[in-house]
């Protein structure tokens, strides 16, 4: 019986380590197909490409994305993945451009008053919503008013500015009224406000709408819970029509199963991959890769305590951590150092001399502050948020050991992270946190505003860093309501600097995604924010 | 007999009923401790202090927790599990809607499980030093000690990317259920493997089986009508018990696979806190276990005549 076992044992052992063989050798692929090298084209650009009005060669594209859509109401709205789908389906009176410029989508021109406070849109004629109603002055108003009711969930309410109202002209006339000038105010309407039918509305009132209708390229058709959702070509849109009849987006939340659907061929566009597979389906003649940069960027904010409240020791810091060598070996090269404490690509954007790696420079300087054996501070992060999150904060654990800063790292996961977070300064309990910051919309306002103004900091807003400057604030509180733009970006260029010196953040680097899909998949969009991609004229060629 | 089974059922219902209300009481209070603010997440960091109140006032959040918990508690004697606070739409409906895909899966992988793990465990039972014996004990270690994760994955790239034979994931055809099964069934077979094993090995060795073949009945007929009965108890537990654990949900599965079940749905709902819909999933689970060991029990006493006597004699 004994010699049994054991020799079972014996057996069992052999067995899983032939296995785990096996699947590395499948892993790496030298099981089957060689891996064809062929270099495919990363771009942060949208794809436009192939001639006017090209043809499907498919009818269905299957997408898939990695969490189910939480709502379908175009008010209800927080996720960019979410936002992502319904925005085929709810349009915006204007729209960005490949370079982020506005353009006229629903509303064809658009006045300001001098100013600020009255805006008014002179909208497209002969816009049907899928459900018939027309699409008028009137209908934007009713969306409007959705969208101030307090009564209505409305996450992102603050977020579209101090709107008092919109006002019908005539039939093809609105006009939105602000409280108090807001400068980012079209560039959030033209992220938030999503313009669903004024029918939906007034039949589901405050009440969570389920039923999407809109004026989109695409229609809704039905959303299965944890499945898919399913979308299907509107052929009576007013722009340039769908190319492809019907889009499946579907759910599948492990990454690793999306690389392998990817594969196998089950879908043709997947999001979000893990970056350890970059190089794998790079490496795979059957696909292209896009490694968008996104609206994220991801620092370590400190707190305004112990040694580091001495922006010496904060600029210490920021010279002990080699950034590019985190994004090439522990991103994979999926990001881009900080140049600022927003992305490149966002308005107000002006780049500052980078802290490079110095870790001797960065001894002297801990020396001078008073702190030349180093210290001792905790490091709150999330895992599983963003890209190798708690592989980074491993990373700058072990940079800053170099100067003498012993890290003790506590991780968490979203949730408990976010109370922590959002407590008041005096009851936390760490020094830094590991952060991401990704505003809906490109404009410095979301960012700067959102992570250094006094009045944002936790437990009122999440500025992580508890930074407080009456200069920044003052700086910030003005470009907010600065109408002229060349005014706006030079308010913006003096906070930028004040801030860089500072060093509030331990600054790191703007996130890029991974995205692949089938070569054949023709004709995608890739949004300003280099999250969302837009199947308005893809095709499969 | 009738009235003894008909009171024996009651008291062993009303012993179910107050477990199950306990287990109420207790998630209600364990969901609420875990550190995070439904209101929060569901604006997202972004949003602004002033909408994150509203919210948590549009959700019933700051209600004080006792009255959460008197509405909670009345809500289910009328039938009304609550509105989840993610979705905005009623537990009872999301929970319906993913229900048969879990209980699809459960049954499938089960099936599987029953099929090629029964037959293994008696004749390991019956021929000990048997190349069986040695591949039902292997695939019992094997089956308790992979990870289920690994396992998909490595089913996925063999099948799907590799193969090209089966699906990788979702449930879009009778097809799709083939690969997630087939991962759940290889843990459950291990034990299963195990216990049938132990099982028929224990039933061989009693007295009135030796006396059974000694008065020179055939093997089979000893087999089928004596030993599998007896062994049939220990065999119906862990079923019961694997088919209550799958019903809640085979979340790492259903996670790779992108099944739609309920497992996955509630993995969502406490990465969410989203109380209301985590408490609706955890009590149907819960239920599922009550009612499949009230059950359990009962079939004991139908299919063993033995445990009836007892049962009958303690009441």
């Amino acid at each position: 019986m004994k010699q049994a076992l054991s020799r079972s044992i014996v057996i069992g052992v052999i067995v899983v380590l032939v296995l785990a063989i096996l699947s590395v050798s499948i892993l790496s692929g030298w099981f089957g197909r060689e891996a064809e090298v062929t270099p495919t084209p990363t771009q942060a650009t949208p794809i436009a490409e192939g001639p006017q009005t090209p043809v499907s060669a498919k009818d269905v594209l299957k997408v898939a994305i990695g969490i189910d859509l939480d709502t379908v109401d175009p008010h209800g709205q927080t996720t960019t993945v979410v936002y992502n789908v319904v925005r085929h389906v709810y349009e915006t009176l204007l729209w960005y451009d490949e370079k982020g410029n506005l353009i006229p989508w629903l509303a064809e021109r658009w006045e300001v008053s001098s100013d600020g406070l009255t805006y008014t849109f002179y909208l497209r004629k002969e816009v049907r919503f899928h459900d018939g109603t027309e699409f008028d002055a009137y209908a934007v108003k009713v969306n409007v008013d959705r969208w101030l009711d307090p009564t209505v969930r409305v996450p992102q309410r603050a977020q579209l500015g101090p709107v008092k109202g919109a006002e019908v002209i005539d039939k093809y006339t609105v006009k939105i009224l602000l409280k108090e000038p807001y400068a980012p105010f079209l560039r959030a309407l033209s992220s938030y406000l999503l313009i669903a039918s004024p029918k939906v509305i007034e039949k589901y009132g405050n009440k969570t709408i389920t039923e999407p209708i809109g004026t989109g390229p695409y229609k809704f058709v039905s959303w299965e819970k944890g499945r898919r959702i399913v979308l299907e070509a509107n052929d009576d849109y007013w722009g340039s029509k769908p190319l492809i009849k019907r889009i499946e987006w579907i759910i599948i939340p492990d990454a690793s199963t999306r690389v392998a659907a990817l594969l196998a061929g089950d879908v043709d566009f997947a999001y979000n991959l893990p970056p350890t597979e970059l190089e794998r389906v790079r490496g795979d003649a059957r696909f292209q890769v896009l490694t968008p940069l996104s609206n994220r960027v991801i620092f370590v904010a400190m707190l305004p305590k112990g040694p580091l409240a001495d922006p010496k020791v904060r600029q210490a810091l920021n010279y002990a951590v080699d950034k590019n060598a985190i994004i090439q070996s522990v991103l994979f090269g999926l990001g881009a150092e900080l140049k600022a404490p927003l992305p490149d690509h966002f308005f107000g954007f002006y780049p500052m001399k980078t802290y490079s790696y110095d870790p001797d420079k960065a001894r002297k300087l801990l020396a001078e502050a008073g702190y030349p054996q180093g210290f001792k501070v905790v490091l709150l992060h999330p895992t599983g948020r963003y890209l190798q999150d708690k592989q980074v904060a491993e990373a700058i654990q072990a940079y800053l050991s170099r100067i003498g800063v012993q890290v003790e790292l506590r991780t968490m996961d979203w949730p408990s992270f976010v109370a922590e977070l959002t407590k008041p300064l005096d009851q936390k309990t760490y020094d830094m946190v590991l952060l991401g910051w990704g505003p809906s919309v490109a404009d410095a306002h979301f960012t700067l505003h959102g992570q250094f103004h006094s009045g944002q900091a936790p437990p009122k807003g999440l500025a992580a860093a508890h930074y407080s400057n009456p200069i920044v604030d003052k700086l910030l509180e003005d470009a907010m309501r600065e109408v002229d733009e060349g005014k706006r970006r030079e308010l913006y260029r003096q906070a930028i600097e004040i801030i860089w010196n500072d060093a509030p953040w331990i600054f790191l680097y703007t996130q890029a995604w991974f995205y692949a899909s089938a070569k054949d998949l023709r004709g995608l969009m890739v949004y300003v924010d280099g999250e969302q991609i837009f199947f308005h004229r893809a095709y499969f060629g | 007999m009738a009235s003894n089974l008909f009171t024996y059922v009651f008291f062993r219902s009303l012993q179910s009923f107050v477990t199950f209300f306990g287990a109420l009481l207790l998630f209600f209070f364990i969901v609420r401790i875990l550190p995070g603010d439904p209101a929060r997440l569901l604006a997202g960091p972004e949003a602004s202090e002033e909408d994150v109140a509203r919210i948590r006032e549009l959700l019933g959040l700051n209600k004080p927790i006792y009255e959460q918990l008197f509405s909670y508690i009345t809500g289910i004697l009328r039938g009304d599990l609550g509105v989840s606070l993610k979705y905005g739409t009623p537990v009872l409906h999301e929970i319906l809607a993913r229900l048969p895909y879990t209980i699809a899966l459960a049954l499938v992988a089960e099936a599987i499980a029953i099929a090629i793990a029964v037959p293994l465990g008696v004749l390991a039972a019956l021929k000990p030093r048997s190349v069986i014996a040695y591949l039902a004990s292997t695939l019992g270690i094997l089956g308790a000690s992979l990870p289920v994760f690994w396992v998909g994955l490595m089913l996925i790239f063999i099948f799907a990317v590799e193969l090209r034979v089966l699906p990788s994931s979702g449930a879009e055809s009778p097809k799709h259920i083939i690969l997630p099964a087939l991962t759940l069934s290889f843990f459950l077979m291990g034990n299963l493997t195990r216990i049938t094993r132990a099982a028929v090995l224990e039933a061989l060795s009693s007295n009135h089986i030796l006396t059974a073949i000694a008065k020179g009945l055939p093997l089979n007929k000893v087999l089928v009508r004596h030993v599998l009965r007896i062994s049939l108890i220990p065999i119906l537990t862990v079923i019961s018990l694997q088919l209550g654990a799958l019903l809640g949900g085979a979340i790492i599965t259903e996670t790779v696979f992108a099944w739609p079940g309920i497992g996955s749905l509630l993995v969502d709902s406490l990465f969410f806190r989203d109380y209301v819909l985590a408490q609706g999933i955890i009590m149907l689970v819960v239920g599922f276990f009550i009612v499949l060991n009230l059950l359990t029990d009962i079939a004991y006493a139908l299919v063993d005549p033995r445990v009836r006597e007892i049962l009958w004699r303690i009441r």
